[in-house]
């Protein structure tokens, strides 16, 4: 009840200003609607003039790249670092005709015949007779393709396709990969970034430099000529931010004849072959202790055996002149396998296959394309432990080597390989992984590999770039077992002093060379009639005319600037 | 006189919302304009680009350099590259390999 009460009350009120109202003339009523009238209009003006003013400011900041009808027939294109198309779609008109829209068939023939004075018109002739769809000419220039507009024929059919037009034809083949005629991605980059090289406006930017990628391929194709390999890889790759320069993988295939590849002498060796490196390993093995702690670059192995057993097979050095004493340097330096086995020992298994697992050695590789390897799992045990410490019996790929080498060589940080251009990657943000000691005490190891004697690497000791590195000579695994043929490799890091890149080669099956003239880089004379078939006298040999080649380009083009 | 302070306020404000908004379409005109000429010119840049792109591939400039200036065109050494740095409004040359012969 009392809340009736109260409404009356308020009902009483507004009564009241009623009766206040009703004193008032009209023109007051009128004054409130002018009032409102005026107040919508100074709304609608306020609206204008801070549009104008919007607009006013748009003037300097007018975003090109995001304006443009969105095509269904598109795909972005793909450039390299410095701005250089690698591919560039281009939409094409393909002409076909419908048999049952054609009007005058001796007409339509005449006409043709014009156009293209040089088509089989019999062929054509047939096709008209029939009722079925053809394509009379696909990829037609902007002039035929007028011409055939002005005939005003019903049964010319245009149809907008887009091409791809890859200008460095068969340099990036391996990494840009193919599409099919659906615009779908069928390998390489074009498969991994499918969905978003069909969306993105602006060109998808690859950190890949074309020069450097030419005179690498070039190296390469060179070595085959020399030591008539297989195939062969390489890879240049920044070690603190993972930006990859270059990726070469032989053979390779031109992209513009769209051919389906399906030899499996076109894998990518980079990141598909799964090989057995050899010595390589060691490097691992000896950061592994430096990492744990357990040994320091002078720490002594003395009376190392010539030959260890393990499961009935024999662990022996490639070198009967390896002395028996030795320091954990020196085992890197001479490619000790008898004291690599000895360093994984006092590691133990589970301390080795972590530092492996850490630098991203044994697991599958998350990358920028589709084609990546994945190693076996393997069962570890002591014989295990002992081979993989030399790089027997364990196999990876040369993209997981390139990591883990710029791993332990870039103060221990980690980094993600990659082939796309991230230009707000900092390098102050990397996350530490090892100890800072790993890398201070295997680069100068490393750089000895390249100097001394007794490394394994002189011909890549390139004077002013203080090339560090390490070899590895394998057998070639082959239907289960080992063959003779070898996969030999070598990894440089350079400069030593504060490194800043790896280039690993990769020369699948090469054979010695006796015609070729090596040149030794401290002034010995040049040597001719070379029979040893290790990394040493073939990948070293090319990683060093690359080095020779590249070194210019690297010190000035990315020079640091401060 | 209110009146006609208020009749001629609106009249104003309607004169002026028609001239704004005319400007603004017309602004809006041009602006769809230079945005479809930029179109069609990045259009023909992307294609010269190309062009040149194709023109200018390492593997081209090789056949260039061996059809016409083989002998002009020299490989240079790092030690012999050199690099300007502005100190103290002073331009200084200095070595860009900071390894010297026998210093290794």
């Amino acid at each position: 009840m009392n809340k009736v009460n109260h409404e009356k009350l308020i009902l009483e009120s507004y009564e009241n200003e009623f009766s206040y109202e009703k004193n008032k003339s009209n023109l007051n009523i009128t004054f409130n609607r002018i009032a409102f009238v005026f107040f919508i209009f100074l709304v609608i003006c306020i609206i204008y003039t801070i549009k104008v003013f919007y607009l006013g400011s748009l003037n300097s900041k007018i975003k090109i790249e995001n304006y443009g009808p969105i095509k269904t027939n598109y795909r972005a294109d793909i450039v390299d670092n410095s701005g250089n198309f690698l591919v560039k779609t281009i939409n094409t008109i393909d002409i076909g005709i419908n048999p049952n829209l054609v009007i005058n068939k001796k007409r339509l023939l005449i006409n043709l015949q014009l156009i293209f004075p040089k088509k089989n018109f019999d062929a054509i002739k047939k096709k008209l007779d029939g009722k079925k769809f053809f394509y009379l000419e696909k990829r037609i220039s902007q002039e035929k393709y007028e011409k055939l507009r002005l005939l005003g024929d019903q049964s010319i059919i245009p149809e907008e396709k887009l091409t791809r037009i890859y200008p460095q034809e068969d340099l990036f083949s391996h990494i840009i990969g193919q599409i099919d005629n659906d615009n779908n991605g069928i390998s390489g980059i074009e498969k991994h970034f499918d969905y978003e090289l069909k969306k993105r406006k602006e060109p998808l930017k690859l950190t890949v430099d074309t020069d450097i990628q030419f005179l690498i391929r070039e190296e390469l194709i060179k070595a085959q000529e020399i030591f008539k390999n297989l195939g062969s890889a390489a890879i240049l790759m920044n070690v603190n931010n993972g930006n990859i320069l270059t990726m070469v993988s032989l053979p390779d295939f031109n992209l513009n004849r769209r051919k389906e590849i399906k030899d499996v002498k076109y894998i990518n060796r980079t990141t598909k072959g799964l090989y057995e490196f050899g010595s390589v390993f060691k490097t691992f093995t000896l950061a592994a202790g430096f990492n744990e702690g357990i040994i320091e670059p002078e720490t002594k192995f003395k009376n190392l055996e010539k030959k260890l057993f393990c499961a009935g097979n024999s662990i022996e050095e490639y070198d009967n002149k390896m002395p028996q004493d030795l320091t954990a340097e020196e085992i890197l330096i001479r490619s000790s396998n008898i004291g690599s086995v000895k360093i994984a020992q006092k590691l133990g298994i589970e301390k080795f296959v972590l530092f492996l697992k850490k630098i991203g050695i044994l697991e599958k590789i998350e990358f920028d394309i589709e084609e990546v390897g994945q190693a076996p799992n393997l069962q570890w045990g002591k014989c295990k432990l002992a081979t993989a410490s030399f790089g027997h019996g364990i196999s990876t790929t040369l993209l997981q080597l390139a990591k883990g080498y710029s791993i332990i060589t870039n103060g221990g940080y980690y980094i993600e390989p990659t082939l796309i251009n991230k230009d707000n990657k900092k390098i102050n943000q990397r996350r530490r992984i090892l100890k800072k000691e790993v890398s201070e005490k295997i680069n100068p190891i490393l750089r000895k590999v390249v100097s001394t004697k007794e490394g394994t690497a002189s011909f890549a000791n390139v004077f002013g770039y203080e090339v560090g590195g390490k070899t590895g000579t394998a057998d070639k695994s082959k239907f289960g077992g080992y063959s003779k043929d070898k996969i030999n490799t070598f990894i440089s890091i350079f400069p030593t002093s504060k490194p800043k890149y790896v280039l690993l080669v990769l020369l699948d099956e090469p054979k010695p060379s006796k015609e070729y003239v090596y040149h030794y880089r401290d002034g010995r004379k040049p040597y001719k009639g070379n029979l040893r078939n290790t990394a040493g006298w073939t990948s070293v040999e090319i990683a060093g005319k690359i080095i020779e080649k590249i070194g210019p380009i690297l010190a000035t083009k990315y020079m640091e600037v401060n | 006189m209110k009146k006609i302070i208020l009749t001629f306020s609106i009249l104003f404000l309607i004169i002026v919302t028609t001239f704004t908004k005319n400007s603004t379409k017309k602004l809006d005109n041009q602006i769809f304009n230079i945005r479809e000429n930029i179109h069609v010119l990045k259009d023909k840049y992307e294609l010269v680009l190309l062009d040149y792109n194709f023109l200018t591939t390492p593997k081209k400039l090789l056949e260039y350099q061996s059809k016409y200036f083989e002998t002009d065109l020299i490989s240079l050494d790092i030690i012999q590259i050199k690099e300007i740095k502005e100190e103290n409004n002073k331009l200084v040359i200095t070595e860009l390999s900071e390894i010297k012969k026998g210093n290794e």
